[in-house]
C-alpha cells in the first residue's frame, strides 16, 4: 500500500470543501494537517500540531478526496498521541462521559435541568471547564428510554412477530435526553410488523474517540460488540437512530479500534432510514400514511454522508402525502458531537453552521429534519425554529401518535 | 441476512457537470433517479466557465459526440443548464450571436469561452481595462495580466495597479479571503480602498470576491466603482468553479435527485444486453442499484472511469480499460501520449473512451447510456469543448435513460 502522503496529489479539492478551513485561518486545513504533516512525522520530524484539534471530524476531506484517502484520520492522530500520555482533561473527560452523565441527570432532571439553565452555573462551568455559556445545554428526560420499554407490556406476547426481530442500539442520547424518539422507532417498527430487542449496551464511544481516548472508546466497543454478535450470528439486523453511532459500529470499531468480532457485527448494521428504505425496496413497509402536507428541509449528517448510503430518510419521507422535502445540501452544521460546547470552539461552530442557518431560513418551513440529535440542537440553535427526527414525521403520519 | 438495495428508474454513476446534467434530464424524463459517485466531480477544480468548442463546428470529425447529440441536442443541453444555473443563484449569459466570448486568464491570455462564469472578466471591444491585485496574494500579479492584455488585444487601454486587502482579511488563502470578503464590513472596506483605482475602466480584481454570497459583494463592489467589476479566474483552489459545483449539485437535489456520495461503483450484473444492477462499496458492505436504466458518467482517465492496465510485452502502450462495466475502450491509433505537455495536437489517451450509436449507448447494450469524458472521439483540451459536451451528453443520456426506464 502506498503511504497516505505519497499518495495526496495535492489537489486542493479536501480544502475547498473543508467546513473548518474556510471559516479560520488557525486551522491548518486536511492537505497540510493530514498528508503535509504526516510526511514529516512519518520521517521522524517534530512538527508543529498547533490548531489541528479544531477538525470537526465530519470527513467531508474523505468524501471528496479523488485518491480515497481519509484526511481527518491523520489529523486526528496528534490528539489520541497526546491523550495517550497524558489522559483526558477534566471538561474532556465530562463531555465524553455521555452516559454516565446520563445516569445521574436522568434521576433527578427538575434539579439536572434547572441548575444547567442557572446563568451563574454556566458562568462557573465556562470559567472552570470552559464549556460556553451561549451553547444550550440538552435537557434529560423525566426516566429513560429502557426504563419506559422495560415497564411496557410488549405487542407479541400473544403470536410471534410476522416479520422477525429487529435489535435497537439507541445510543446515549435517546435514552436519557429524548426517549421519544426511542418510543416512536419501536412505534414505527412494531406498526411494520417487527420485534425490538434492546440488549444492554453502553455509549458507542464516538465521544471518547472524538477527544482521543480511544483505550477506553475500546473497552465499550468490546461490551457493545459483545452484546451485539450473538444477534448478528442470527442475521437480525441493528438498528440506529443517531447516525454517529452508527458510522462507529459499522466501521470504527474494526477500524480504528481494531475490536474482535467487529466485522461480523457490521454488515447487519443499519440507520433506522436505510433500514426502512430497505423494507421499501423489498415491497415491505407499510404505506397506511395519513396525507400530512408540510415542507421539511432536510439536513443529512456528516456521519450519514460518509457511509455511502445516501439520504434515504428524504426518500421515504416523500412517500407521505403532501410532504416537500429535499436535501439542502448546506455543509456541517457545526456542532460535531461535544465540539460545539467548547468555549475556544463556539464562534468557529457557529460560523461553520451559517450556511445551514442562511438555508433552514430560506426554506420558509416549520420545522427541519435530520437523524442525528447534536445536528439538531445545532439547527434549533442557529435559527430558533424546530428540528426533528424524521422518525417523528413517519410516526406522525402513519397516525400512532 | 438481508440483501442491501435500492431500486430506482435511472441511476447514474458520476457526479460531474455530464452526471449531474444527466440526473436533471432524468428527473425532466419523470424519473425517480439516484447518483452514485465515489466523490465530487472536478468542476471545482475548473475556472467555473464553460467551453463549447473553440474552433469551427465544420472541422469536427465523424462519429464526434457533438455529432451523435445533433445541434437541436447541444441547444436542448445549453438551455437546461442555463435554466439549472439560474436556478442555482448563477445567471451565465450567452453572447447575444452565439459566439465565444473572451475570457481573461490569470497571464493576461485571452480564452475563448462560450458561457462566462458569472462575474467573470470578459474583454468586448471598446471598454477599457484597470488590473487590481491584492497585496501579499501572490497568485496573482496585476502587471503580468495587464502585460498579456496589451499582447493580445494591441490598443486596448490598460492600466494596473495594487491595493490593500482590508483589514478583517486576516489570510492570503483564495477560499479563506473570499468567506472574510462576504462580512459587510469588510466588503465596504474593500470598496473604500479601490475608489480613485481606474475610473472609468473596468475593473479586474482575482477571483477572490465571495462564496456563495459572490453576486452581493460584486455588486456592491461595482456600485461603489460606478461600473463593470470583475473576477480573473486563478489557479486551483477556483472560487467560480466552487461556486458552480456547490451550486449545481444542490439544484439536482433540490430537483428531486437522490446524491449518495461515498458510492463506489465496483460491478455489475447484467442479463441479455441490459444492466440488472450495479454494485457499490459503502461501509457496511455492497449495496446492489437496480434501474430500469444507467447513465456511466464516470468521466474517462482523470475520473477514473477509465483506467491503465499492466503493460503487456510487444505492445507500445499498456491496455486501457473500463473500470465498471468492462466496456471495450476505443483508443486511437498512434502514441497516447505527445512528448510535450501542450502539443499542440493534444495527447492521444484524451480520445480514448466508449464508441456509442446516436443514442449514447455501447453496442450491444440497451439500457445504458454513456456521456462526458467516458465518450470516445474527441479532446476536450484541445478542442476546448469539455464542458459542453458534457452539458449536451449529459442531459441527452438522461433524457434517453429516463425514457428507456419509464
Amino acid at each position: 500500500m502506498i503511504n497516505q502522503y505519497d499518495a495526496c496529489l495535492k489537489c486542493n479539492l479536501c480544502e475547498l470543501h473543508c467546513p473548518v478551513f474556510r471559516v479560520t485561518p488557525a486551522f491548518p486545513g486536511p492537505k497540510n494537517g493530514g498528508p503535509g504533516i504526516e510526511r514529516l512525522r512519518a520521517a521522524g520530524k517534530a512538527v508543529d500540531e498547533t490548531g489541528l484539534d479544531l477538525c470537526l471530524g465530519c470527513r467531508t476531506c474523505e468524501v471528496v478526496c479523488p485518491s480515497g484517502l481519509s484526511p481527518a484520520k491523520l489529523v486526528h492522530q496528534p490528539k489520541i498521541d497526546k491523550v495517550r500520555l497524558r489522559g483526558l482533561p477534566a471538561r474532556e473527560w465530562l463531555l465524553a462521559h455521555t452516559n454516565l452523565l446520563g445516569e445521574v441527570a436522568v434521576r433527578l432532571p427538575g434539579v439536572t435541568n434547572g441548575s444547567l439553565g442557572l446563568k451563574p452555573v454556566r458562568i462557573m462551568m465556562e470559567k472552570a471547564l470552559r464549556i460556553d455559556r451561549r451553547r444550550p445545554m440538552p435537557r434529560y428526560a423525566r426516566g429513560t428510554f429502557r426504563s419506559w420499554f422495560a415497564r411496557r407490556p410488549s405487542p407479541w406476547r400473544e403470536r410471534p412477530a410476522p416479520n422477525g426481530q429487529v435489535v435497537y442500539f439507541h445510543g446515549c442520547s435517546t435514552n436519557y435526553m429524548l426517549p421519544e424518539v426511542g418510543r416512536q422507532t419501536v412505534a414505527v417498527l412494531e406498526h411494520n410488523g417487527f420485534e425490538v430487542i434492546l440488549p444492554p449496551q453502553r455509549c458507542c464511544g464516538l465521544p471518547l474517540m472524538g477527544n482521543g481516548e480511544i483505550d477506553e472508546a475500546r473497552r465499550w466497543a468490546a461490551y457493545n460488540v459483545a452484546q451485539l454478535r450473538p444477534y448478528a450470528e442470527k442475521g437480525i439486523p441493528i438498528i440506529f437512530t443517531s447516525t454517529s453511532c452508527s458510522l462507529t459500529v459499522k466501521q470504527e470499531y474494526a477500524h480504528l479500534l481494531g475490536v474482535d468480532g467487529a466485522e461480523a457485527v457490521s454488515p447487519l448494521c443499519y440507520d433506522l432510514f436505510e433500514f426502512l428504505a430497505q423494507l421499501h425496496d423489498d415491497g415491505r413497509l407499510r404505506l397506511d400514511f395519513r396525507p400530512s402536507p408540510q415542507v421539511l428541509p432536510y439536513h443529512q449528517p456528516c456521519h450519514q454522508r460518509v457511509q455511502g448510503i445516501g439520504t434515504p430518510a428524504v426518500r421515504l419521507l416523500r412517500l407521505i402525502p403532501g410532504v416537500e422535502s429535499w436535501n439542502m445540501d448546506a455543509g456541517c452544521c457545526g456542532a460535531s458531537g461535544t465540539h460545539g460546547f467548547k468555549r475556544e470552539k463556539y464562534d468557529i461552530s457557529m460560523a461553520v453552521g451559517e450556511p445551514l442557518r442562511a438555508a433552514l431560513v430560506a426554506s420558509g418551513a416549520a420545522r427541519g429534519v435530520s437523524d442525528c440529535e447534536a445536528c439538531r440542537w445545532q439547527m434549533e440553535h442557529l435559527t430558533g425554529m424546530p428540528a426533528v427526527h424524521p422518525i417523528t414525521v413517519l410516526w406522525e403520519a402513519y397516525g400512532l401518535g | 441476512m438481508m440483501k442491501r438495495s435500492r431500486t430506482y428508474d435511472v441511476v447514474v454513476i458520476g457526479a460531474g457537470l455530464a452526471g449531474l446534467m444527466a440526473a436533471l434530464g432524468a428527473r425532466r424524463a419523470g424519473a425517480e433517479v439516484a447518483v452514485v459517485a465515489e466523490g465530487g466531480g472536478a468542476l471545482e477544480l475548473s475556472s467555473g466557465s464553460v467551453d463549447l468548442l473553440a474552433g469551427p463546428w465544420d472541422a469536427l470529425a465523424e462519429g464526434h459526440p457533438y455529432r451523435l447529440v445533433g445541434s437541436d441536442g447541444i441547444r436542448d443541453g445549453l438551455d437546461a443548464f442555463l435554466a439549472a444555473a439560474s436556478a442555482a443563484g448563477l445567471p451565465y449569459m450567452e453572447d447575444a450571436e452565439h459566439r465565444n466570448q473572451a475570457a481573461v486568464t490569470a497571464v493576461g491570455s485571452l480564452r475563448p469561452t462560450y458561457l462566462p462564469a458569472p462575474g467573470a472578466a470578459v474583454v468586448q471591444p471598446g471598454c477599457s481595462v484597470h488590473v487590481v491585485g491584492f497585496q501579499g496574494l501572490r497568485e496573482f500579479h496585476p502587471q503580468v495580466v495587464a502585460e498579456g492584455l496589451r499582447r493580445a488585444m494591441p490598443g486596448l487601454p490598460v492600466t494596473w495597479g495594487w491595493s490593500d486587502l482590508p483589514d478583517g482579511v486576516t489570510s492570503l488563502h483564495p477560499l479563506q479571503i473570499a468567506r472574510q470578503l462576504e462580512e459587510p464590513a469588510c466588503r465596504r472596506q474593500l470598496a473604500a480602498r479601490l475608489a480613485g483605482q481606474g475610473v472609468g475602466a473596468a475593473l479586474f480584481l482575482p477571483a477572490v470576491l465571495g462564496l456563495d454570497q459572490a453576486p452581493a459583494v460584486r455588486a456592491e463592489l461595482s456600485a461603489a466603482h460606478g461600473g463593470t467589476v470583475a473576477e480573473v479566474p486563478l489557479l486551483s483552489p477556483s472560487l467560480p468553479g466552487l461556486r458552480l459545483g456547490s451550486a449545481l449539485t444542490r439544484h439536482v437535489q433540490r430537483a428531486g435527485a437522490d446524491l449518495h456520495l461515498g458510492a463506489r461503483a465496483v460491478g455489475a450484473a447484467c442479463g441479455q444486453g441490459r444492466i440488472d444492477s450495479i454494485t457499490c462499496q459503502t461501509v457496511a458492505g455492497a449495496v446492489a442499484y437496480r434501474a430500469g436504466a444507467f447513465v456511466l458518467a464516470t468521466g474517462g482517465l482523470l475520473g477514473r472511469g477509465l483506467d491503465v492496465g499492466a503493460r503487456v510485452p510487444g505492445l507500445p502502450d499498456a491496455p486501457i480499460y473500463e473500470t465498471i462495466f468492462g466496456l471495450p475502450v476505443e483508443v486511437p491509433a498512434g502514441p497516447l501520449a505527445a512528448t510535450e505537455l501542450l502539443a499542440p495536437g493534444g495527447h492521444g489517451f484524451v480520445r480514448a473512451g466508449i464508441r456509442t450509436d446516436e443514442h449514447l449507448r455501447p453496442p450491444g447494450w440497451s439500457n445504458l447510456h454513456i456521456c462526458g469524458k467516458m465518450l470516445a472521439g474527441y479532446d476536450p483540451y484541445a478542442e476546448g469543448s469539455g464542458g459542453g459536451v458534457a452539458i449536451a451528453t449529459g442531459w441527452r443520456a438522461g433524457l434517453l435513460a429516463g425514457g428507456v426506464a419509464k
